[in-house]
């Protein structure tokens, strides 16, 4: 992650920015907290991905982005590790929006060479697991705007038993979802004032007495 | 509270290295949610038995008040290796490609005197109380410190230093961890670089000023400059 303007959230979500200004940048950070907290308040994001990833979108939506195109929401299945980028990056790249694409897929690879990435594919060979990781692009356009790709995915890694020369066997099904996104100031003021006072709780609350 | 010259701090078990040029608005922001997150996670978390935990406390009050990650690595040796090093020069090699030369010039200073006699200066002495194990029953020499530097910018880097060593040990308190030529023994480094959102901490100024107001003036002491309360 060289790049000074990727953030990693919780280990999960990986924030990328490109030229994007400093105070919509804070806009888009607290819509993405507001989202992450609602759906995570309605959905248990290990064992129900596919309800906490529409959920948190609709957060999205609902305060004032707006989708301009889906994700084909593709399940694939591996049986290498090292497939894993070339796999995603191939299926991301089926949109209309190629630039917001191709930092997704950048952004996937610097995680993938991260602390995180690899601690992921460690037990590779030995255990059942699931992760999640959400990949988010955001860059201004030509015209000023700000796109944003919400990309989801949901890895499950499966070890099977087979005989006892061949040895287990692993395979990883990834699942991709998301969609493409555009971010407006004067769109969100109408909606600024609701999620920076649910912030402001949720912030308060989680400071205790010491 | 402002003295306008001070710019590295003890505050408990944390070192803050500040550049020229941050405003006190953001020390001040820095030092008392440094000071937060070292008494909220030591409420929950022994911190020598339980470094990864406590560490981890650490972090999730980081991204709330707006202390977002950007980049970690860590190195860890454990008992077993059989390489020997000397701790600062491997700091220094891990920190001085990312900061400024001021920095590193002020971080080297402080090393210097981490290697220094016991008994000087009330920061050092600070920081050994809350970064040192000195229970009674305890079996190995445990360091667990924290420093960071905080750039011009909005810029954060904060190393987490866990380093166990057998007893007896050849000096007494930081110093053995930091001796000229050590065997490694149960050592952990990680670096976390990070951005801080001036706007997520502003949600918490007020009761994280609340919360660390007594307590600043204990447990925090300038290493170079001035009082750090006025």
């Amino acid at each position: 992650m060289n790049n000074p303007s990727n953030i990693l959230l919780g280990g999960t979500n990986l924030i990328s920015f490109f030229a994007v200004p400093a105070e919509e940048k804070a806009d888009i950070l607290d819509c993405l907290a507001y989202a992450e907290i609602n759906a995570s308040d309605r959905y248990n994001r290990k064992r129900h991905w596919a309800q906490w990833i529409d959920r948190y979108q609709l957060e999205l939506y609902k305060n004032g982005f707006e989708i301009t195109d889906a994700l084909p929401g593709e399940r694939l299945v591996l049986t290498d590790p090292r497939d894993l980028y070339s796999v995603v990056s191939d299926a991301l790249e089926t949109g209309e929006n190629r630039g917001l694409e191709r930092l997704a897929s950048s952004s996937f690879l610097e995680l993938l060479r991260s602390k995180d990435g690899k601690a992921f594919f460690r037990n590779w060979f030995s255990r059942e697991r699931s992760e999640n990781v959400q990949i988010i692009p955001c860059r201004r356009d030509s015209r000023g705007r700000v796109e944003m790709l919400f990309c989801g995915l949901e890895m499950l890694i499966a070890t099977t038993e087979s005989s006892w020369f061949e040895g287990s066997r692993s395979k990883i099904a990834v699942t991709i979802s998301g969609g493409e996104y555009r971010f407006s100031s004067a769109t969100y003021e109408r909606y600024r004032q609701k999620v920076e006072s649910f912030l402001d709780n949720h912030a308060r609350e989680a400071i205790h007495p010491i | 509270m402002d003295d306008g010259m001070c710019n590295t701090y003890v505050s408990a078990g944390h070192v803050l290295f500040f550049a020229d040029g941050v405003s006190q608005q953001r020390k001040d922001d820095v030092i008392n949610s440094s000071l937060y997150m070292e008494l909220s996670a030591s409420d929950k978390y022994q911190k020598y038995d339980n470094v990864e935990e406590w560490s981890g406390k650490c972090k999730k009050l980081m991204t709330l008040f707006g202390w977002l990650g950007i980049r970690e690595d860590s190195q860890q040796y454990s008992d077993d290796s059989q390489a020997s090093f000397q701790l600062d020069q491997r700091l220094l090699a891990l920190l001085g490609s990312t900061l400024p030369a001021t920095l590193v010039a002020r971080f080297q200073r402080f090393l210097a005197q981490l290697r220094g006699a016991p008994g000087d200066h009330a920061g050092l002495a600070l920081l050994r109380e809350y970064t040192v194990d000195a229970r009674p029953d305890r079996t190995q020499a445990s360091l667990a410190l924290q420093i960071s530097f905080v750039g011009p910018g909005a810029l954060i880097t904060t190393v987490f230093l866990s380093s166990k060593m057998l007893l007896p040990i050849s000096e007494p308190g930081m110093a053995a961890h930091f001796a000229a030529e050590r065997t490694i023994g149960n050592l952990d480094i990680t670096v976390v670089s990070m951005e801080f959102i001036e706007r997520q901490y502003r949600r918490v100024r007020g009761r994280i000023v609340a919360e660390v107001g007594s307590a600043r003036n204990d447990l925090l002491i300038t290493l170079e400059g001035g009082p750090a309360n006025e």
